[in-house]
Formats: structure tokens, sequence, C-alpha cells
């Protein structure tokens, strides 16, 4: 069965210090630092739009201010490059704020990410929706956006619930991230039977870990409200966890293997990494910036 | 003879809508831009401090504000820090407002290079100073003097009334930069002309004024004096100032810079730069280096 719905929402927390980022973060939120030219919350809007996403709504905190600026028109920078017959690059700037339509809400204390997601409860409605966290970009690069992949699983599977995006993961990342055990279905998905939270190498034989990017319908908002944050690691509400319960509690859940490039804009290395890739494959800059690292033998 | 004045300020102009950086400076000030973790701005002003300068003043326009909140304390943050018992990170961006004192002042229109210095003038007062553009990170060599302690220095053994700090550029260049022409005196260089974008034809010069400059008060009166109409550009341009100056026998000299420089606000020299940093860097540098050698370029 076919369903009729469209699912044209995504959820994007960007609220919090940085302080993995500082000192960048001083002044400014996480989720602009550049990747080449580009702030990386650009790409995961743009990748959301090529998944379909017509709403974005943003979960901020203080001191976020430029993504609302950056999604804006901003008229007098516009007036400028008409005066000086910069045409490309207005049309550029002028498409960013075309993007989506984007909705905010503040998230007043960081009690969490389910804390941030449960903000959006009266923006999303009774429609299933995307979350994916602002400080991971990830790029499609040809292959099917993110957000595509989580609504296709979902509307390709009967009674599906959640959708959660996975990637393969090592010994080490069972002592880091959420592991998922699944199993096959006849459609070629896999469901997923049980979450571990950071389970480490022995409990588990899986090696499927749950990543940046998730579907869900709108009860997730019933085990939020249910979560008790002194049950969770840091006493927060963490969005794993509810998630882990509407399992428990019978829900369909499942999975797909992210596509794209990801890239954790949050961590140095990782953020410095994709800087680069992304640089050299910049179609004006890229070989002159491979040439500078040759010719300086700077590797 | 007059004793030399202590160079202890430094103007920063930073206003413009950064439209080489586009999209990024959308929303954010150009000098934002990080080189990995810290804005281009910090290294800067960091550098300028290695180099004795106690004052900063920032010529902004809208859409700056990051700017003032970077180099201000953030109490909620350092709370957060403290509670979380992150004292190294606390003092570390504590240390970023302490570099210096900050002062702000805002250029409303943008009429040109000179009219933003020209700003400063209430603040500067009678005292010299130094001049570097927001985008053009200079970062000293290990063991070399830093940018602006070079300017310092020449200006302290000749009692210069303008430092123009300058690279060898090449015919391009010639049609992009500032041109200087000089003679030697003593261990210095002495300019005896500065002409704006001269193109390869009209010098045979190929020394380009870029970074900064160090000036002694008396270039406000000649930014007063400049008209913008017959300007280049049809701005207030210091290269014409500076050109009205040597010709009425004031002393200029030129500083080459022997740091590396990273102009932020040209896409490709911004991610050279990014990528240099990147690999020095002391928390990811390793890690990053072996990346890149993993890419096989």
């Amino acid at each position: 069965m076919k369903k009729r719905l469209s699912i044209d929402t995504v959820v994007i927390p960007v609220a919090g210090y940085g302080t993995r980022a500082l000192p960048f973060t001083k002044a400014l939120p996480k989720v602009m630092l550049p990747l080449v030219d580009k702030p990386g919350i650009q790409y995961i809007v743009e990748e959301a739009v090529k998944s379909g996403i017509k709403q974005v709504i943003f979960v901020t905190s203080s001191n976020q201010h430029s993504i609302e600026d950056h999604f804006d028109n901003y008229f007098e920078l516009e007036e400028k490059l008409k005066a000086a017959g910069k045409t490309e690059i207005l049309k550029e700037i002028r498409k960013v704020s075309d993007l989506a339509e984007f909705v905010y809400v503040r998230q007043k204390e960081q009690l969490g990410n389910a804390h941030a997601v449960a903000l959006t409860k009266r923006l999303v409605k009774d429609q299933p929706f995307c979350v994916q966290w602002g400080d991971g970009v990830v790029l499609s690069n040809g292959s099917t956006p993110l957000l595509q992949q989580l609504k296709d699983a979902y509307l390709n599977t009967d009674n599906c619930d959640i959708v959660l995006a996975s990637i393969e993961t090592d010994d080490e990342g069972t002592n880091k991230y959420a592991i998922l055990e699944v199993e096959p279905t006849p459609n070629g998905l896999e469901k997923v039977v049980a979450i571990n939270e950071k389970p480490g190498p022995k409990k588990t034989k899986s090696r499927i870990a749950s990543t940046n990017g998730y579907l869900l319908t709108p009860k997730v908002f019933d085990y939020i409200a249910k979560l008790n944050p002194k049950g969770s690691a840091g006493g927060e509400l963490v969005l794993a966890d509810a998630i882990k319960a509407m399992i428990d509690d019978g829900y369909n859940a499942y999975t797909v293997r992210v596509a794209g490039r990801a890239i954790d804009i949050g961590n140095k290395t990782e953020y410095a990494k994709g800087f680069v890739e992304l640089a050299l494959a910049h179609p004006e800059i890229g070989p002159s910036l491979k040439k500078h690292i040759k010719d300086n033998n700077l590797i | 003879m007059n004793k030399i004045e202590k160079v202890t300020k430094l103007v920063i102009p930073v206003a413009g809508y950064g439209t080489r950086s586009l999209p990024f400076t959308k929303a954010l000030p150009k000098v934002m831009l990080p080189l990995v973790d810290k804005p281009g701005i910090q290294h800067i002003v960091e550098e300028a401090v290695k180099s004795g300068i106690k004052e900063v003043v920032f010529v902004t326009s809208t859409n700056q504000g990051a700017i003032e909140d970077h180099f201000d304390y953030y109490y909620e943050l350092e709370d957060k820090l403290r509670k979380a018992g992150k004292l190294d990170l606390l003092e570390q961006i504590r240390k970023v407002s302490d570099l210096a004192h900050f002062t702000y002042t805002r250029q409303k229109e943008q009429l040109g290079n000179a009219h933003a210095v020209w700003q400063t003038e209430p603040i500067v007062g009678t005292a010299p100073f130094c001049v570097q553009w927001g985008d053009d990170v200079v970062i000293a060599k290990k063991g070399e003097k830093s940018f602006l302690a070079q300017m310092i220095e020449i200006y302290e053994a000749t009692d210069a009334d303008a430092v123009v700090a300058t690279i060898d550029t090449d015919d391009e260049g010639a049609a992009k930069y500032a041109i200087v022409e000089t003679v030697p005196e003593g261990d210095q260089y002495r300019a005896t002309s500065i002409i704006e974008k001269p193109g390869p034809d009209k010098t045979e010069s190929r020394l380009a004024s870029v970074s900064g400059f160090l000036f002694k008060p008396v270039i406000f009166k000649y930014i007063k004096a400049l008209d913008p109409k017959k300007g280049s550009g049809g701005e207030y341009v210091l290269a014409d100032a500076l050109k009205a100056m040597i010709k009425d026998g004031k002393k200029v000299y030129t500083s080459h810079i022997k740091g590396r420089r990273i102009d932020i606000g040209n896409k490709l020299l911004y991610m050279q730069g990014a990528v240099e940093v990147a690999m020095e860097h002391d928390e990811i540098g390793k890690d990053f280096k072996k990346y890149l050698k993993s890419l096989k370029l």
C-alpha cells in the first residue's frame, strides 16, 4: 500500500554553545562554520530541499541570529550587488533565502536533544517529519540525499513508524554510538528490533550504528514527554531513549545506510578534513589548491 | 630632537560587504572566516599583541556585531564551561577578550580605504599608529619578528612619517595593487613614489603595497586634503595620500613582509591558508596531515 502522505518538514536543532568548536563559536553558531565558502547549515538545507523538504524548523538559542539572517533577504547587499552588475552572485544569495520556508523556535535551556525536538510539536502538527542535527552535514554527491533515503524507506513500507539513518562501524564504534540490532525484510530494508546505547564490542555482534538523521511520526512527542532525565546519561532528555521506548512498545522502526559523505563539522579534525575535501573538489580553485599543496611539498 | 613615540595602536578596517566571500559573508563579517577553529581576525590581533600593540581600533559597518562579541566576555558560556570543569577552554576564551583594549567606530559609507582610516582620527589622536586590513592575516614564521614589529622597527630607526608594508609582485599585480618605487637609504628603502594600480607599463617597480601601514597622525591632514572625484576609482585612497606626502618630502619607508600572508577574502588564498594552518594545528595537525597524504593528490 502506498501512503498519500507528503513529508515536507525537517527539524534542525542548532541550539547550544558549540564548545567543541571554540574559539570560532564564541560569537557565532557552530553550524555557520564554512566548508569552503558556504556555511555548513546551508549544505544541510540544500540537501533537504533536494529531498523534497519545504519547511525547515530551526531550534535555536541565544547568539544564533546569523542563521536567521543567512536565510533571509538582505536588501542593502542585494542593492549593492545590483549596482555593481554582479547578477550571478546576486541570484545565488537570493536563492539561499528562497530555498524553503524557515521557522524558528527557541530552546530556552539546553535540556537534551529530545527536548529540542519536543519544542517543535505545535509546528509539526500531525504529519511525519525528519530530524537532522545541525552539525552533521551529509553531502549526497550524486547518490540519494539523506532525507530522501529516509522518506523512501517510510513511504515504501507498511506500518512504518520510525526510520533511522545508520552507518557501519567497528569495535571502537560500539563504545561511541547507539548500536542497532536488525533483521532483514522482504523489501530489502532492515527492521530495527533493538537499540543499545554504547554497548561495547562484546555485548552485541551488530556493528550498525545509528547516526544523524531520523524520520519520526508525531507519536514520538508522547514518548519524549514520558522520558525521565534522571534516568539517562548526563541527566538530559535523549531522543535515542524515546525511540528505544517506542521500539520496545512494538512500534516499527527501519534503518537505511547513509549513502552520502557525512561531515561532523563540530569535530575539529573531521571539519578540517571535510573542508579540504570540498576545497579540492571546488571547480574554480580545486586544481590550484592541489598544485599549491604539491608545489610546496606540504605533504 | 623629539623623542620617538612608542607605537601601541592598531587600526583594523573591517567594514564592507565581503562580496568576494559570499555566501559565507551574507550574514557574517568576512574577517570571522575561520582558519580551522580561529577567526582570521583573532590571528591578526594575536600577532599584533606580540608586536607590542595595546589598543585595537576596529572600523566597522552594519552586520559586524560578531566581532565585538568575539572580543568581549561571554558570561553565559563562561559559566557553562566553569560548571562543566572545562577550565582550559574557559581560560582560552577569556584570553581572547583580554588580548588588548578594543574600540569600535563605524564607517557609515564605503568611500575608500583612506576614508576608513579617517574615521579613527578622534581615537588615534596624536600618536603614531599601525593599520592592517582585517582580511589580511600575516603569521610570523618561527623565530621571525611579527609583521607589525617589523614596521615598528623601521619607524623607530628612521622616525618615518609612514611605513608601507610590501611584497614582490608581477605584471598582473601591477594592475591590482598600489606600486611603490624606492631607493636604498642606509639599511632602509625609502619610497620615492607610490601609484595606485599603475599597470605593468607605467613603472618598472614590482613592489606592491599590501596588508598594512604605519602612520604618524600627519596622515590625517593628507587624507582630508584628498579630492575623491580626482582620486583613484573615485574614492579616498591611501596611496593617493601617501603620494602627496612623498611629494612634500615626508619620510616614507617600505617594510618587506617576511611572514606568511593569508588574504582570507580571496577564496583560493583562504583555502591554502586554512590547509596550512590545519597542518600546523597543535590538536589536529598530525591527523590532518595523515589524511591529506591518504588523498594521494
